[in-house]
């Protein structure tokens, strides 16, 4: 193989960077002339350039670059993050408090509204599912659960094992005729409101509320008994406190089958119960006396190991050719007489 | 769908092949160089750079020697420039002499190919070695260097004393040998 140029990078033991060329040196036949035909290379010319400097500089220069590049890398990244902190992340936390808040029962929060995109428009999502939301906790003030449910559910009637309560306040037309009309309605609705809170919290729903009167729902296993447990604690609010202006209640609960469904016209209509069970229920509530309650024999066979309960009664009603047997509540029973 | 993708690498198969055949068919010496016209009738063993003294024998086509035969003055009176396609064939025995039936160790051949990448002078430079039976071509300088002194005054053949352009070749061949 013919000789040929080499040119390559070397370092010598004392770290000096050296650039280095080998240049075969042809004896050309002119040159042979003088120097003779017995050889093909006369020589090497080698040349070599100490390049340390230029090595230190281009690795200065390579330093130099990566750092650059990782500095801006860092911020671009730093600068990217804090665009989506700002654009995403941010909005989308705020959201998740928000529904963090509404879980926890307070609707007056909401979302802040900050530009026109995606995220935004989330937002606004948010922010009237969270008015929905507010508008259906409202109106469950006002209408009953079974309402409610059945504004998701089916309409047509079923008949359904319950117990009734029907709670009348007694005096009260008297009460109303002499106080003025702000203080009569600030008397019932303390009144219906402490009944209320009691009746759904032993697993009541109210039915409606018609003038001075409540009339609630219990169901399931339990009703009976919740409902006389609820009758009874409304009894010892009412004489306990003294924020109910002296006015009593009157209570007649009753069990059996009624009719739920959906009674009114396609203007207007309530999701209610209606049958015997309901109206009997309704009559003993306005023969019991003021601080009184009374529950019919149906009510009486769930709950007289739980209360103590009055001889029976024969209450003549109207619309019931026959009295009706009813049990005054005593009291709850001590745990002795129940073993 | 299968087909087609199935047509294009057998396509692909058969340029890969074709390339591989052409590129084995594409020897640039051909074999029938020794019915040549010889450029020098003697054997050449004078130590020179690159051959020393190994025996050399040299072989024109005719190409070659139609330019010579129509350009009498050509690397004379005039610079010469062969036509593309001529070719000259260089014998390397091993020795200075040759023995009765002995063959060529290697072959040096000039390629008057003006147009190719590889040209160097206008020609290719190619070295055929027959203990491996593979041509290469040079792509450096270093057969075009020693041959540019025969654009000059040299020591070899006439000396080519009035420095003639004569298209790097050093035995200038005459056209006259080639005569019938």
């Amino acid at each position: 193989m013919p000789p040929k140029r080499q040119i390559f990078r070397s370092k010598d033991s004392e770290g000096v960077f050296l650039f280095e060329i080998y240049e075969p040196l042809i004896n050309k036949p002119n040159c042979a002339s003088c120097h003779g035909p017995d050889h093909t290379v006369r020589g090497v010319i080698h040349l070599t350039n100490d390049i340390t400097g230029a090595i230190q500089q281009q690795r200065i220069f390579i330093a130099a670059g990566a750092s650059l590049s990782l500095l801006m890398l860092i911020t671009l990244i730093t600068i990217l993050a804090s665009f989506l902190h700002r654009m995403v992340i941010g909005p989308v936390k705020q959201i998740g408090v928000v529904c963090e808040t509404i879980s926890a029962g307070n609707f007056e929060t909401s979302v802040a509204i900050e530009g026109n995109n995606e995220i935004a428009r989330l937002g606004i999502t948010v922010n009237q599912m969270i008015t929905g939301l507010k508008e259906r906790y409202e109106l469950s003030k006002y209408v009953s659960s079974s309402t409610i449910q059945a504004l998701t559910g089916q309409s047509a009637g079923k008949r359904v094992p319950l117990t009734v309560l029907f709670s009348d306040i007694r005096g009260f037309t008297a009460f109303s005729e002499a106080k003025d009309p702000e203080t009569v309605v600030e008397a019932l609705s303390r009144i219906l409101s402490a009944q209320s809170e009691i009746i759904t919290s032993l697993g009541g729903d109210i039915d409606k509320y018609v003038g001075d009167e409540i009339m609630a729902t219990f169901t399931g296993k339990s009703g009976p008994r919740n409902s006389v447990e609820a009758a009874l604690s409304i009894m010892e609010l009412m004489d306990k406190s003294d924020q109910f202006s002296d006015l009593k209640v009157g209570i007649g609960i009753n069990s059996g089958v009624a009719l739920l469904g959906r009674i009114g016209s396609a203007q207007r209509a309530d999701y209610t119960v209606i049958g015997d069970a309901v109206n009997i229920a309704s009559r003993i509530c306005a023969k019991a006396a003021s601080g009184t309650v009374y529950i019919t024999e149906t009510t009486a066979r769930f709950v007289h190991d739980s209360f103590r309960l009055s001889s029976p009664e024969s209450l003549t009603v109207k619309g019931k050719k026959d009295a009706v047997k009813v049990f005054h509540v005593i009291e709850r029973a001590k745990k002795r007489e129940l073993s | 769908m299968i087909k087609p993708y199935v047509s294009i690498f057998f396509m692909i198969l058969l340029l890969t092949a074709y390339g591989s055949c052409s590129r084995e068919e594409s020897l640039v010496i051909p074999s029938q160089y020794s019915f040549w016209e010889r450029t020098v009738d003697i054997d050449l063993n004078v130590p020179i750079p690159g051959h020393m003294d190994n025996l050399r024998r040299i072989f024109m086509n005719e190409t070659g020697f139609s330019y010579l035969r129509e350009n009498p003055e050509a690397g004379n009176s005039i610079p010469a420039l062969f036509p593309d396609g001529t070719m000259i064939v260089k014998e390397i025995y091993e020795s200075p002499t040759v023995q009765p039936g002995e063959a060529p160790q290697s072959l040096m051949a000039m390629v008057k190919s003006s147009g190719h990448s590889d040209a160097r002078g206008g020609w290719l430079w190619v070295v055929k070695d027959f203990s491996t039976g593979k041509e290469n071509i040079f792509t450096d300088q270093f057969c075009v260097t020693c041959h540019s002194d025969a654009n000059n005054s040299h020591p070899y053949g006439d000396r080519n004393a009035e420095s003639q352009f004569r298209d790097y070749l050093f035995h200038f061949p005459d056209a006259a040998d080639s005569l019938p």
